[in-house]
């Protein structure tokens, strides 16, 4: 190469790179606060949430999802926007969650409950409903009516989807609710959700006690409690800062 | 059915836990043939395995597997491939509940089982709590339905479910593909979706010029100059067409003028250029 050439080759490394940074439609490799935002959970977890949670010793969790708006742009890398309720139980690897998600390798912006459980093994299924879901509040619950570690999945009103066994005879001890995104690309996702938790047969549902608020990374979302029902748990939220 | 009802009760009451806010949710329960999701069963031509396989593998590729892949597929219920991976025989599986559960389970897929070359593992893009690392495992199943092609269900975990007890099977493999050029297609497809300001200008010449130079500037410079079409298909004799970011820009063509035109994102702004009778390009 000659010297000539050699000078023009950060210039030219340096104009790419003004091009990709002021021409809108080159895609962003990551998102949000110091782009901490991706799509990989594995090995590290870089997906991004808004959610309320709280120390749990109960039976029973409860989620209304309401998606408002969702966009998500690189949907068939297989990024998602999700609007759900995560379980976990003491002392035991693994999780159940449900709610409702979008992208996911199907399009961009479509409605589409499902649910899935990490198993104590390593073994993970995920089930997503092949119709859309609802544009308002959609009802998810997960429960142990006959207390005997079988978790029994509900959507809608009253459909049994699933049941996930194995963890034992157990209440759950995490309880989390709101949105997680996985994506390469900042989508739209703005939603809200309201929260109860069931103790047991005789008692009825619960509104949340001891809840925490969590942003990762903060900044990444704008999160208020519910203004429709500011009880405790519930909460709305958009992606971006407030 | 017992458990059923007390779903909703319990939901009733959940919705009663909901209300005290002041509002009132979750009225009566549903009945049974009230829909949760826009789901009703496909019927006509079902896929053919190799379609099936080709679902599987886009979804071997997102979860970060680009090696060569064995592929196992067999056609079943989706009741029976669903007890099978839930760890159940499929003879135990179950097609009941309400209308839009029990055509669902019914419904016929295609079910792949993908194996990762050896040491490699299938990392899929899903939802997990905070905190948590994703699934990993070298053995990935893919349940497609057997119409439509949709994923409806994935597993992944290191040990493969015995898809004989579904039936026959038909066997293939994929080749690897270079990592580059399955993320070369990621980057193009999001450039494309990340392009929300992006919008269209359809126009055409009058009278009718097929072959003339149409002419987009922006601010004064110089940006794409095409050559009006042919009528066609899609394309009208004389039409031309600009994709362009939101904003002003000036049209202009050989003898019939110069044009402004304002472009919104996701939007298709036509615009007619008159030109001179009989002139030619110069």
């Amino acid at each position: 190469m000659t010297r000539g050439l050699r000078g023009l080759v950060p210039i030219a490394c340096f104009v790419c790179a003004l091009i990709g940074a002021l021409v809108p439609g080159v895609a962003q490799a990551r998102w949000g606060p110091n782009a901490k935002c991706a799509i990989k959970a594995e090995p590290v977890n870089e997906h991004c949430y808004t959610l309320s949670e709280r120390t749990a010793n109960d039976l029973g969790s409860i989620v209304f999802a309401d998606t408002e708006s969702a966009d998500v742009y690189d949907w068939a890398s297989g990024a998602f926007a999700s609007e759900e309720q995560w379980i976990a139980f003491p002392q035991k690897a693994g999780w159940i969650e449900m709610g409702q998600l979008e992208g996911s390798g199907i399009d961009c912006c479509t409605v589409h409950p499902f649910f899935a459980e990490m198993t104590q093994q390593g073994v993970w299924h995920e089930r997503i409903a092949e119709g859309s879901g609802l544009n308002t509040y959609a009802h998810y619950l997960i429960y142990d009516t006959e207390q005997n570690g079988i978790w029994r999945m509900y959507w809608g009103e009253w459909t049994e989807e699933e049941r996930y066994g194995g963890w034992g005879t157990v209440r759950f001890g995490e309880q989390e609710a709101g949105t997680e995104v996985g994506a390469e690309t900042r989508p739209i996702d703005n939603g809200r959700d309201e929260v109860a938790r069931w103790l047991n047969g005789s008692t009825p549902w619960y509104p949340w006690n001891g809840a925490t608020y969590q942003t990762v990374p903060p900044g990444a979302f704008c999160r208020h409690l519910n203004q429709g029902l500011p009880a405790e748990g519930n909460i709305e939220w958009k992606v971006g800062s407030c | 059915m017992l458990r059923m009802v007390a779903a909703a009760v319990a939901v009733i009451a959940a919705g009663a836990a909901l209300s005290t806010g002041g509002r009132v949710r979750a009225g009566a329960a549903a009945t049974q043939g009230e829909r949760f999701t826009s789901y009703v069963a496909p019927a006509g031509p079902e896929l053919a395995p190799a379609q099936a396989q080709t679902a599987a593998v886009q979804r071997a590729r997102i979860a970060g597997q680009n090696g060569k892949l064995a592929l196992t597929t067999v056609h079943s219920t989706f009741a029976q491939a669903h007890s099978l991976l839930m760890g159940s025989a499929p003879a135990q599986a179950e097609e009941v509940g309400p209308a839009e559960r029990a055509e669902e389970m019914r419904s016929p897929v295609w079910v792949t089982l993908l194996t990762a070359p050896a040491g490699g593992s299938f990392s899929p893009i899903s939802p997990l709590p905070r905190g948590r690392k994703g699934p990993a495992g070298s053995v990935m199943v893919v349940v497609a339905d057997a119409h439509t092609g949709f994923v409806k269900e994935e597993y992944v975990g290191p040990d493969a479910p015995n898809l004989a007890s579904l039936g026959p099977s038909v066997s293939a493999t994929a080749p690897a593909v270079a990592g580059a050029v399955v993320a070369a297609a990621r980057h193009a497809v999001a450039s494309v979706r990340l392009s929300r300001e992006e919008g269209y200008i359809a126009g055409r010449l009058s009278p009718v010029r097929i072959g003339w130079p149409v002419t987009l500037s922006a601010r004064g410079h110089h940006r794409e100059t095409t050559l009006s079409l042919p009528a066609g298909e899609e394309t009208v004799a004389g039409g031309f067409g600009f994709r362009a970011m939101a904003g002003r820009y000036t049209i202009s063509a050989p003898h019939c003028g110069r044009h402004s035109v304002r472009v919104r994102g996701r939007h298709t702004t036509s615009l007619v250029l008159h030109c001179s009778a009989g002139s030619g390009v110069g």
